[in-house]
């Protein structure tokens, strides 16, 4: 786990990515390196779900297979949980089966990208998110 | 007697449709009505010439005979049968009422043509034994059959249940037979997936629609089951006497089904994720000003994905001719310790991983493919130092065990979950845990190997003592018998192509082979073998060809005539070398050259032969 601070003049957001692969969280962290919030990452969904219990963050980027729990269980606990209920979720799945977009989209997640995805794409999602 | 002299009982007499006879204690017919000559067809005069007892059938003899005792000592006979010939030579089958008259040692009798009751009766009780019969033989088909069968009547009550419907059911037929079929249902309940939609299923089963079929889940053990209801009806008129129900068992079906999403669920998974940081960074790199430092990290993480992407391929592919079986094996026999050292030495050193090798003396050669083999000696080694991230040696020891040779990886890394190990050589199964995140893989290096190892006839297994307790890989191959080491011709040749060709050119001259792919596998070979000519190639991935010639004449003392075919451009002085050490022929490597070696090889015999 690192958070990664960015100064800026707008309000700071905090955003948990969780995806078991380096390279995802490093694409992920590079691509919103422009924008102003702060990134933690987590590598399984154990690891997410307390990160996300401890920082409540605006929005969570999580993918759908996971070691631990997969990013559907975690989806799940969040809708779940009464003090997360304005945390917004992005899934990103790797999968692109219809079956778990829609199970995605039925328990609440707010966006999902396949991979693999622009980053452009990923900072429009990540802006309707948090300012809309 | 004073009755037969009175006229109204004569006329009496002689109306009767029914046979009316008096007969003698003697065995002979005393008076006879007509109906006797319109029945029999024989004249009155006919009958009362001979016994009685000889126009009965035979087989009814005896009976008669029985009855007639009965008569002499003064009971009534009533609801016997017998028959009687015809004047045509055919039988009629007649009741009898009789009665003695005592005194004057007569018998009193009628008798009645039965023949069409009871030709009748025999063909209904004929009838009734096909039918029986049919039942039985319908009965053991459908207990016979692979499928479920459950018969329902006309009245809607279960028929019948057969053996494989309580099989893969779990329900016992009595708990079922002759109960209402709507109950099936509630039967069901407690085992089956999905209960609402299964009723409303069987509710509309029995309704007048032609044939409803529908798919059913029951659990533990697991069966997917695809049920058919049919109604039967009658032939003659349509009449609807019942439906039956068919489950049909299509558990293997589903799950390789359920296989294929999940292979495919994968493949595409392993494709996208590497593909994503190719796509991502690309589209950073294009869009943004970078720093040095950040397109050189970008750069190299796309360039280790794409790796891991054809690695991927590469191994999905291997897999994929593997289990299709369209990767051939070359088998022949090898010498294990030179496969085990060339695979440590591709591995390479490791300080913090160093490898030791501890192979047993007296290994016999193994019978292996030794590219197939080595690639899976690789995967071990660099699965052992994958997982050992806190450094550990690791151990390659092999040794006879059974008539195999078992080869073993231990290592002192991050061990095995016990749950994981069964399904370790699974494509794309990965352990998941904590000290393994980071630690990148395709999740098809095991099945590859498992894939070569029982290609090969062997077995592979993985044990270990549980998490940070490290692992052991182990593997068996097949010892190389005398049939597999024996031939006329060795030839010492890495190049599988070319060894296969030049094994067929010697066979159409009659002369069989055995193949080293290395000079130490012919090493060993030259003691075992009795071969009487050797085929050499010189550039050999361990020790040389020339290293294997001079040790042929000297350790072996062998002086069998050596072929050698190369790509290695000779100088004189290597060609006076190879001349002096008694090479009959030096060949150049080409589409040829096979030939031109078989040739030279059977000369060199022909002329040992008759030399000698």
């Amino acid at each position: 786990m690192s958070a990664n601070k960015i100064t800026s003049t707008r309000s700071r957001h905090t955003v948990v990515i969780a995806d078991d692969e380096p390279s995802v969280r490093m694409l992920v962290q590079a691509t919103m390196e422009v924008d102003s919030v702060d990134l933690i990452e987590a590598a399984d969904g154990e690891e997410a779900w307390s990160l996300i219990q401890k920082h409540r963050p605006a929005l969570v980027l999580l993918d759908v297979r996971m070691p631990g729990r997969t990013g559907l269980e975690i989806l799940h606990a969040i809708k779940a949980d009464p003090e997360l209920t304005g945390t917004k979720v992005i899934l990103l799945t790797a999968s692109a089966q219809e079956s778990d977009i829609n199970a995605g989209l039925l328990a609440g997640a707010d966006f999902y990208l396949t991979k693999p995805f622009s980053p452009r794409e990923l900072l429009s999602k990540v802006d309707e998110a948090l300012f809309l | 007697m004073a009755i037969t002299n009175d006229p109204a009982y004569e006329s009496f007499f002689n109306l009767s449709v029914d046979m009316l006879c008096v007969a003698g204690y003697d065995g002979y017919f005393k008076r006879l009505n007509p109906a006797w000559t319109n029945t029999l067809g024989f004249t009155r005069a006919e009958l009362m010439a001979r016994p009685y007892m000889d126009f009965i059938h035979p087989d009814d003899r005896a009976a008669t005979v029985a009855e007639a005792e009965k008569l002499t000592q003064g009971a009534r006979v009533v609801h016997f049968r017998n028959r009687y010939e015809c004047r045509d030579g055919t039988y009629r089958w007649l009741a009898w009422a009789a009665m003695p008259t005592g005194s004057e040692e007569l018998i009193h009798a009628i008798a009645r043509d039965v023949t069409q009751e009871v030709d009748a009766e025999i063909a209904l009780r004929e009838a009734n034994l096909a039918a029986a019969t049919r039942l039985a033989l319908l009965t053991a088909l459908i207990d016979a059959i692979g499928v479920g069968v459950v018969l329902i009547d006309r009245d809607l009550l279960v028929a019948h249940w057969n053996k494989e419907a309580t099989r893969l059911t779990g329900i016992q037929a009595e708990k079922v037979l002759g109960r209402p079929a709507r109950l099936l249902g509630e039967a069901i309940a407690p085992r089956v997936e999905d209960f609402p939609s299964v009723r409303s299923h069987l509710e509309h089963a029995f309704s007048p629609v032609k044939t409803a079929r529908f798919q059913i889940v029951i659990l533990e053990p697991r069966h997917d089951l695809e049920v058919t209801v049919s109604r039967a009806v009658l032939a003659a008129d349509g009449q609807p006497v019942g439906s039956v129900i068919v489950l049909h068992d299509i558990t293997a079906a589903k799950e390789l089904d359920r296989a294929k999403d999940e292979l495919v669920a994968m493949v595409s998974h392993e494709l996208r994720t590497p593909l994503a940081s190719l796509v991502g960074f690309s589209e950073l790199l294009l869009s943004r000003q970078v720093s040095d430092a950040q397109r050189k990290l970008y750069l190299e993480t796309m360039l280790k994905e794409g790796h891991r992407l054809t690695e991927l391929i590469n191994d999905f592919l291997d897999l994929q001719r593997m289990e299709g079986g369209f990767k051939r094996l070359d088998l022949g026999p090898a010498d294990l310790p030179t496969l085990v050292a060339r695979a440590v030495a591709t591995a390479g050193d490791n300080a913090r991983t160093p490898i030791e090798v501890d192979l047993a003396h007296d290994l016999p050669l193994v019978i292996a493919d030794t590219n197939a083999i080595h690639q899976v000696l690789i995967n071990f080694l660099s699965n052992a130092r994958k997982y050992s991230p806190g450094g550990g040696t690791i151990r390659v020891n092999a040794r006879m065990a059974d008539n195999v040779v078992e080869v073993s990886i231990q290592d002192h890394g991050l061990g095995l979950p016990s749950e994981a190990i069964p399904k370790l050589f699974n494509k794309f199964y990965r352990v998941a845990n904590v000290d393994r995140r980071g630690i990148s893989g395709t999740g098809l290096g095991l099945a590859i190997c498992r894939g070569i190892i029982e290609a090969h006839g062997g077995r592979v297994a993985a044990e270990s003592a549980g998490l940070g307790q490290g692992s052991r890989f182990y593997f068996t191959l097949r010892a190389a018998d005398r049939k597999a080491t024996a031939g006329d011709v060795l030839i010492v040749e890495d190049d599988t192509g070319f060894a296969r060709l030049l094994e067929a050119e010697l066979s159409l001259r009659g002369l069989t082979s055995v193949w080293a792919s290395d000079a130490e596998t012919a090493d060993q070979l030259i003691d075992q073998t009795d071969a009487r000519a050797v085929v050499l190639d010189l550039m050999l991935p361990g020790a040389s060809g020339e290293d294997f010639l001079a040790r042929l004449r000297t350790s072996h003392n062998s002086q069998v005539p050596v072929v050698v075919v190369t790509i290695k451009e000779l100088d004189a002085t290597e060609t006076l070398a190879l001349r002096t050490a008694g090479v009959v022929a030096i060949l150049k490597k080409h589409s040829g050259a096979g030939k031109e070696a078989a040739e030279y090889v059977a000369a060199a015999l022909e002329t040992r032969h008759t030399g000698a």
